[in-house]
């Protein structure tokens, strides 16, 4: 039988492809290296961590710490389900219902709608006051003599005790819903950014041609904006999907550091366990059971992306096709 | 992309162009009413504010806006002090953020090498996979590192190469035309006159957009400050420091109404001034890796 003999090519660079190749390597060795410790290392530490006892040893008692707080409050006084639970309550109104009327808003403010530079000044104001100085305010708006508790009594609507004492944020049966309605009004509009420079470089040419088949408003929305957008669009949703358990909605701020009542979203648990440890310092904390609630949702979120953004590249095809 | 010609549309679009001019209208003062509000108290004396918050100013108390520079303090930090936090931290984080951004994306996006598929690669799966709940293990890193409310070394932290910044750059390098710096190269310009004479110049908007949008970001951080610098302060969380305290302190809710109005003003114009600018040059293509 004869034997096929494989013959390795062996590529000699020029000396200025070698130039090349070094001028490509200092630059990028700083952001690699940055990378690989506090991306890669803190990583793999924070899995690590998740199977290790407080001594190194190899435990589950983590995890199981992470399932049963499920059911009770857990060592942070905080309740895991509930932040479970209002994630994904915001991440469905976030990405279900804002993501699409935000292309939307924007597609018609690039149109230039009568104001639509005035308007778009007026939208990023709380992006560019900063979620301190936003949240504060809103705050306000919503505490017990704020404008809005003023106004939902004046149309007659009863309120708890405890909100006409203490404001919208402070009950169990409005907080999160008060949350819910502040992130959908601010949601309606945001992205607004990424989405306008997308929409800007689609030729006007297109349109044009597109007019003089006798296309509608909408139809060149939806058959010539929208596929002409798609990759950008993608882009966005693949990081909303990311985005699942990491968006806090700034409940820090809302509910001055606690989480309460009933506001607690992942985001917010995660960022709190983190700001208790560094009130406590590194030496006098455990960091099992944070890694361990880490990687759980991690193994959560990986598949849901994975799938999320096969289906988005199948329907880019489409839509290229 | 084409103005859409009101008088020229069928009575079904006029409708609809009408319904969302009343959206937009009505979102834009939601959106300004808190920062109008603010404006309102910060004119008003403690007392006047406590007893009619919602209400008109009676006399115009301008004076609180230069009252801030004393009165707005945290234990021992002046509004000065956390000015100069703010301006520093701004600086360098934007300076770091933006530059090592460009710097990978620049040979991911213009030379072939060895390893650049896989570096690439690397990005968007860092991109794109979520990997929650490091924030602890950062922390404990950080510590080790004695970077906890170390002002030299923080920095490091904030130059991130692997983020939606080098998503933007790399498309705006792969969009520059190799003619240019394949001319520069045959009459023997070196690799870094290239970059920064040839490329860097044509890179500028989405470089400026990028840097502007970081320097937005940064001016309002307070998480990482409240985590890792808590010893120096900046304006986000001094401003959020100052909020918790006002409340028991008397007439001093109305500097805390004119700092945040005096903190906002710098970013609000710095965005309105450069509206087009960042509007045209963020935007991200699709993820392929």
């Amino acid at each position: 039988m004869e034997q096929e003999v494989v013959k390795h090519k062996i590529v000699k660079y020029s000396k200025f492809e070698k130039r090349d190749f070094f001028f490509a390597y200092a630059l990028v060795a700083f952001p690699i290296l940055q990378f690989l410790v506090f991306w890669v290392y803190v990583n793999a530490s924070s899995i690590f961590l998740a199977f290790q006892t407080e001594t190194g040893e190899f435990t589950l008692l983590n995890f199981k710490a992470v399932f049963s707080s499920f059911t009770k409050l857990d060592t942070f006084g905080l309740d895991f389900g509930k932040s479970l639970q209002n994630s994904m309550t915001l991440w469905v109104i976030n990405h279900l219902v804002c993501f699409p009327v935000t292309v939307v808003t924007t597609y018609i403010l690039q149109r230039k709608i009568w104001g639509h530079y005035l308007w778009r000044v007026c939208y990023i104001i709380p992006s560019l006051m900063g979620s301190v100085v936003w949240t504060s305010l809103v705050k306000y708006m919503v505490s017990y003599d704020g404008l809005i508790v003023n106004a939902l009594v004046s149309i007659g609507m009863e309120l708890p005790e405890m909100v006409l004492r203490n404001g919208l944020f402070a009950a169990e049966e409005t907080a999160f819903p008060t949350l819910i309605t502040i992130t959908t009004i601010m949601g309606f509009v945001g992205n607004n950014a990424v989405l306008t420079g997308a929409y800007s470089r689609v030729p006007d040419e297109i349109f044009e041609s597109a007019k003089l088949d006798g296309a509608g408003f909408w139809r060149e929305f939806i058959s010539i904006a929208v596929p002409c957008v798609w990759p950008t669009l993608a882009t966005l949703m693949t990081f909303g999907l990311c985005g699942i358990f990491t968006a806090d909605a700034n409940v820090f701020l809302y509910s001055n550091g606690t989480g309460k009542p009933g506001m607690s979203t992942v985001g917010f648990h995660l960022y709190y366990i983190t700001y208790q440890i560094s009130m406590r310092g590194a030496s006098n904390s455990a960091f099992g059971y944070p890694a361990a609630i880490g990687f759980t949702l991690t193994m959560m979120t990986l598949p849901i992306v994975l799938i999320g953004r096969w289906a988005l590249e199948k329907m880019q095809e489409a839509v290229e096709l | 992309m084409a103005e859409i010609k009101f008088r020229k549309q069928p009575l079904q679009v006029k409708i609809t162009y009408i319904a969302f001019l009343i959206i937009f209208i009505a979102l834009a003062v939601i959106h300004l009413v808190p920062l109008a509000w603010s404006f309102l108290s910060s004119l008003k004396t403690g007392p006047q504010y406590f007893e009619d918050s919602f209400g008109w100013p009676k006399e115009w108390h301008f004076e609180n806006y230069i009252r801030v520079f004393s009165e707005f303090k945290y234990k021992n930090f002046s509004y000065f002090d956390m000015l100069f936090n703010s301006l520093w931290y701004l600086v360098v984080a934007v300076t770091v953020e933006t530059f090592t951004s460009a710097l990978l994306a620049y040979p991911l996006a213009r030379y072939r090498f060895p390893g650049r598929e896989l570096i690439y690669t690397v990005v968007i799966f860092a991109n794109i996979i979520p990997i929650i709940g490091s924030g602890p293990a950062k922390f404990k890193l950080m510590d080790a590192l004695g970077m906890i409310n170390n002002p030299w070394t923080i920095w490091i932290s904030w130059a991130n190469a692997f983020d939606f910044a080098f998503i933007v750059f790399y498309g705006t390098f792969k969009g520059i035309s190799m003619t240019y710096s394949e001319a520069a190269k045959m009459d023997g310009a070196s690799n870094i006159r290239i970059l920064f004479q040839i490329i860097f110049p044509q890179a500028f908007p989405s470089i400026a957009a990028i840097a502007i949008t970081s320097a937005i970001n940064v001016w309002n951080a307070y998480s990482t400050v409240m985590l890792y610098l808590r010893n120096y302060p900046n304006l986000a969380y001094g401003l959020y420091l100052f909020d918790g305290a006002s409340n028991y302190v008397e007439d001093s809710k109305p500097i805390y109404f004119a700092a945040t109005i005096i903190s906002s003003i710098p970013v609000i114009i710095l965005y309105a001034a450069n509206q087009k600018l960042i509007l045209s040059n963020i935007t991200a293509g699709g993820l392929k890796g």
